[in-house]
């Protein structure tokens, strides 16, 4: 489903270079990435996404179908249509409503049949049991609520992949656990495959592989869980 | 996107509000200026042309014209109705008398005190009513009637009359109601000449019995042969019989304080000004020239103004510059999460515009709504004069 190779990113400010020379991935295996804070797992999520620029030229696939990380516009288009991105610290946006920011990325794309994607919103909210609370600005939403409402947009166009970096690390155990469930359930629902990364231990066991962050930067992506 | 815009605008609407009245006030203060001094210039220019010509006594210029085309102000020197008579002789000048001593409503409203000649010679035209046909009647302006409503009669403030002594006020019967014109004519009470120089104390009616007794020394009839005044001042001209109505003295003698005058011909005009050229004691002045050295004045004012309302501009440009970097600052996550998210760099810059939009465009309507208001507070120039 997605291959890379020869992902490499060398930051401006540092000595540090990340260096991913093969990762292979095939549909429905969910994989969880490891590692300590700083490590460079936001940053292999981000080159993922296409939201910062390799340092050198990668090879990457998604379904059989080469992904230029350069082309801004293929890229856009992926992260709209294809990716679901799940952020650590939600990236909602607070002015909007709980149901306003689940259907943001379709208010934002040129994506016709929006009664379609609004019916889907519904489920989701119904989903979270939330539906009294649509209307409701999300900075007025607890932080498990808030991140829950992060995973249904994440989820509304029932993308294929999804990537989620550090979703649980700014909650408590009780909300992280809601949070996974979620997450899971609804990928199952869409047959979507996940690709998250953490440094928490909780959670792992519902992932398909789970990998450290070293074996990424070796090219050894067996799993060791 | 506008939907997008809104939320966002909403949910910043102090900040949006205070963006919006400050851009609204620092256009709507210099488009105010602008407006209303060209309001007055159409004002007094259409004023200051008619009548062409005033004659009066020696003194301020401006104060005279002042207070005989736009009935404000104080004019203490008067002419006596020889002057106007021996104008009137001259068949190339039309001339109206004008009486402006005396007022109503607490002095509110000026009576003026003329002919049917400068109703002609000011084209206006009673719209209800007719205009004063025996002593003691008034015909009224739109603004003035508009206060009265139905009521007819309309008191004459008391009043010191060419610095002579208190004269009582008197009930004047409104027999006619001017059409509107926009012009001072609008809140001015107009009498014949005659009712004028009654309220002056140059005529009056006795009651039966009361043969009067001698003038004093403060009566404008000081000094009129077989002057007295009745006993009981008698002050409501309806219960009068208007025939015992009387006048002391030589009319030629009694005061008026200028004449409007319209020359039929250039010629006319020119041998007007050329005859008072050097009377020391009657002068003839041109109300358009005294227009234009007032205009200057007025542009002189307005040009420090308008250097007033540029440093506001700048300084409201600087406060909403900052205003919007400061809000870029604090939303950049925002957008950021957008184009995470999938959109173009085209729609974020196109959501902001939209966004300067809405602003730019309430604030537009902001500033009509100041200029409205700013321009119907600014006092007319007349009544700051």
């Amino acid at each position: 489903m997605l291959s890379v190779r020869n992902l490499q990113y060398r930051y401006s400010q540092s000595s540090f270079e990340l260096n991913v020379p093969c990762f292979d991935m095939q549909a429905g295996q969910h994989t969880a990435i490891t590692g300590p804070s700083g490590c460079g797992k936001t940053t292999f999520m981000n080159l993922l996404a296409g939201i910062i620029p390799p340092s050198s030229p990668v090879e990457l696939n998604f379904r059989d179908e080469p992904l230029h990380l350069g082309n801004a516009k293929q890229m856009r288009v992926f992260r709209n249509e294809s990716l679901g991105f799940v952020f650590q610290d939600f990236r909602l946006l607070n002015y909007l409503s709980l149901s306003e920011n689940i259907l943001l990325p379709v208010t934002l794309s040129s994506n016709t049949g929006r009664e379609q994607w609004r019916t889907r919103a519904d489920e989701l909210i119904k989903r979270l049991g939330l539906e009294d609370l649509r209307e409701r600005p999300v900075s007025k939403l607890s932080r498990g609520e808030q991140q829950r409402v992060a995973v249904c947009r994440a989820l509304l166009q029932r993308p294929a992949l999804v990537l989620a970096d550090e979703p649980t690390a700014n909650l408590d155990a009780t909300n992280a656990a809601g949070v996974w469930e979620l997450l899971f359930e609804q990928a199952q629902e869409i047959d979507a495959t996940i690709i998250a990364v953490t440094h928490a231990t909780e959670g792992l066991e519902r992932f398909a592989r789970v990998l450290s962050f070293e074996q990424l930067a070796s090219g050894d992506t067996e799993d060791f869980g | 996107m506008i939907r997008l815009a809104i939320a966002y605008m909403s949910s910043q609407w102090k900040l949006v509000t205070t963006l919006i009245i400050i851009i609204g006030l620092s256009l709507a203060l210099p488009i105010t200026s602008v407006k209303v001094v060209a309001r007055y210039q159409s004002e007094l220019k259409s004023r200051s042309l008619n009548p062409p010509l005033l004659v009066g006594a020696r003194g301020d210029r401006f104060d005279l014209v002042l207070r005989s085309q736009f009935f404000v102000g104080e004019l203490q020197q008067s002419l006596t109705y020889r002057e106007f008579e021996r104008l009137k002789r001259n068949d190339e000048l039309v001339c109206a008398p004008l009486h402006l001593v005396h007022s109503a409503g607490q002095g509110k409203w000026p009576i003026i005190g003329t002919s049917s000649v400068y109703f002609n010679a000011q084209s206006l035209v009673v719209d209800q009513g007719q205009l004063f046909t025996e002593i003691g009647q008034c015909v009224v302006g739109a603004d003035v009637a508009e206060y009265l409503q139905s009521i007819s009669v309309l008191k004459s403030d008391m009043s010191s009359v060419f610095g002579f002594g208190e004269m009582l006020p008197y009930e004047l019967q409104v027999s006619g109601v001017l059409e509107r014109k926009g012009t001072p004519d609008d809140r001015a009470v107009f009498v014949s000449l005659e009712t004028a120089w009654l309220l002056d104390g140059y005529g009056h009616a006795h009651r039966d019995g009361d043969n009067g007794t001698a003038v004093n020394r403060n009566s404008v009839l000081h000094g009129l042969e077989g002057a007295h005044i009745p006993q009981r001042s008698e002050t409501d001209l309806s219960v009068i019989d208007k025939h015992l109505i009387h006048f002391h003295g030589d009319r030629s003698d009694y005061r008026i304080s200028s004449v409007a005058v319209w020359p039929t011909t250039q010629e006319a005009s020119a041998l007007l000004r050329v005859d008072y050229q050097d009377d020391r004691t009657t002068q003839v002045v041109v109300p358009g020239d005294e227009f234009e050295k007032l205009m200057k004045q007025v542009v002189r004012v307005k040009d420090i103004l308008d250097l007033v309302f540029a440093i506001l501009l700048c300084i409201s440009a600087v406060m909403v510059l900052v205003a919007i970097v400061q809000s870029f600052q604090l939303r950049k996550t925002d957008l950021e999460t957008m184009r995470y998210l999938g959109c173009s760099l085209s729609k974020v810059r196109l959501l902001l515009l939209t966004e300067f939009s809405l602003v730019a465009g309430l604030a537009v309507v902001a500033c009509l709504v100041f200029v409205m208001l700013l321009e119907s507070v600014a006092p007319t120039l007349l009544s700051i004069v």
